[in-house]
């Protein structure tokens, strides 16, 4: 997949993922690259953005396997801004199958 | 790389940024680790995943940069208070075949420049060494040499290296100075104490920098032919597009990331060499006992020999070459190899074929024992002498001396 337009839509991906739940960050990279091939810690920046933005708020959580889990939830914000990139998204999509078969 | 290696390299790409920031990307680097190896994967799976730190860095917002303009601020306070000390600017617009810079013991860093313009920032805080300049031909030579006129800083102080970086000590100064100069180089804040910047357009052809123990660094840059020597000063290249690519260095070690590269020719006597996300039509190495490491690299034809250094590859080529005296090697063939040609003396192989489809296994050795593994569980063993495995269009060749083999194919 074209890199330019991975970084696009990966903070997108991130978002909705995150309407279906609280995730920390390992949970997120491991879920995303199953569908694609991603450098896992570009997430984190994006990650880090979009909590200075306040569309996300972090809690830590105790874990067994090291340093406490960082889970990321959705805020309000965030979800409203989730829904507007996705309408974008379904509307760019629309459009690329429009020329690609039209 | 191991992961404190790439914790190390990554907190080194991150010291530019706020403290906040910083330690932030660090835990969560250190908490994927964590989860990764919990979940039972190697530590070079979880780097692999993880990918490459420049990636990462790139998508960090600018405005979190804090050391470059606390840099630039003391620079401008520097020059204020002591107008001799080396810092300066130059602006070359003239039409330029090529550009040859020399940094001697300067650290040198090459970047694209983008008002057409060659652009070279001279910045240095020792009075022994100058910034000197001048066309011929349809080449500008820029570099850094020893001022004849100095000689008094010269009486005065001492250079010496130390882990790579140059250390002066003012010998007026007595322990006090050589204490300060030490420090500076242990906490990582010392380096060459002279730098130098050029940023050069695109068009240009052929880009030649040397230094004798300066670092040299290069990116986002396209000229047609880019040739680098260091003696003990480190290279690393990132984001770079060329025909012809030649690395050379004496001890220094070489970095290469994102590369794409008609040609790549890397010579290296102690220096180790790590490939990362390169394409190049041909790439040959050379080494006496610097290691080499190659990931993601893809490309026509590759060329190893090495006398001690190990060599680890994984790689797509349709031809693959590789010698070594005494060093080991780990390779990982890709699919849509033709030929495989491997050979040791001393060393230990291991060759990995099964992503190809069909493959021809010829091995040989002299006191090494060797096995090859099938996917069905089949074992071949071959203690002395030489033995064939397989018809397939895929032809390959081991054969080692003393070295054990340890070769897995398909079927």
């Amino acid at each position: 997949m074209n890199t330019q337009f991975k970084k696009g839509a990966l903070e997108l991906c991130v978002l909705s993922q995150l309407t279906r739940g609280d995730k920390y960050g390992y949970e997120l990279t491991e879920r995303i690259s199953v569908e694609m091939s991603i450098a896992g810690g570009t997430l984190y920046p994006i990650l880090r953005k979009l909590k200075e933005d306040d569309y996300v708020t972090t809690y830590l959580v105790e874990s067994e396997s090291g340093p406490a889990r960082k889970y990321y939830r959705l805020t309000d914000a965030g979800r409203q801004y989730q829904r507007e990139l996705q309408q974008e998204w379904e509307k760019f999509i629309k459009a690329v199958n429009e020329l690609l078969w039209n | 790389m191991t992961k404190s290696e790439y914790m190390e390299a990554l907190q080194n790409k991150l010291e530019c940024f706020n403290r906040e920031l910083q330690q932030e990307i660090m835990e969560d680097y250190e908490q994927h680790f964590a989860e990764g190896i919990a979940a039972g994967k190697s530590e070079e799976e979880i780097m692999a995943e993880l990918g490459s730190i420049e990636d990462m860095i790139s998508e960090l917002p600018e405005e979190d940069i804090v050391r470059e303009s606390a840099e630039a601020e003391s620079g401008e306070r520097t020059e204020n208070a002591m107008p001799e000390a080396g810092r300066q600017s130059n602006t070359y617009a003239g039409e330029y075949r090529a550009v040859v810079i020399d940094g001697e013991i300067a650290d040198v860093r090459l970047k694209q420049s983008d008002d057409g313009q060659v652009h070279a920032d001279f910045d240095s805080s020792d009075p022994d060494y100058c910034y000197y300049q001048y066309e011929e031909s349809g080449t500008l030579y820029l570099g850094v040499k020893r001022d004849q006129n100095s000689t008094r800083a010269a009486k005065r102080a001492v250079k010496f290296m130390l882990f790579g970086k140059t250390v002066k000590v003012d010998l007026d100064g007595s322990f006090e100075n050589f204490e300060k100069g030490f420090r500076s180089v242990w906490n990582g804040s010392g380096g060459s104490n002279i730098k130098l910047e050029v940023r050069i357009p695109a068009g240009i052809g052929r880009v030649e920098i040397k230094t004798r123990n300066g670092d040299i660094e290069v990116q986002d840059v396209m000229p047609e032919e880019l040739d680098l020597k260091s003696s003990s000063g480190d290279v690393s290249i990132c984001h770079v597009t060329v025909d012809r690519l030649q690395l050379n260095t004496t001890s220094g070690d070489v970095t290469a990331e994102n590369i794409s590269s008609g040609s790549m020719d890397v010579h290296v006597t102690s220096g180790d060499v790590s490939l990362d996300d390169a394409e190049s039509g041909s790439i040959r190495f050379q080494g006496a006992s610097g290691d080499l490491s190659g990931n993601r690299v893809r490309g026509h034809v590759v060329s190893i020999r090495s006398g001690s250094g190990d060599v680890e590859l994984n790689g797509a080529f349709e031809s693959y070459n590789i010698g070594t005296g005494s060093g080991d090697m780990d390779i990982r063939v890709k699919a849509g190899a033709k030929e495989v040609q491997i050979s040791t003396g001393s060393g230990d192989v291991e060759l990995d074929v099964t992503d190809v489809e069909s493959t021809e296994v010829t091995v040989g050795t002299g006191s090494g024992e060797a096995v090859i593994y099938g996917s069905g569980g089949a074992r071949h063993h071959v203690t002395k002498g030489s033995s064939t495995v397989g018809s397939g269009e895929c032809k390959v060749l081991v054969t080692t001396g003393s070295g054990d083999a340890e070769i897995r194919r398909r079927g």
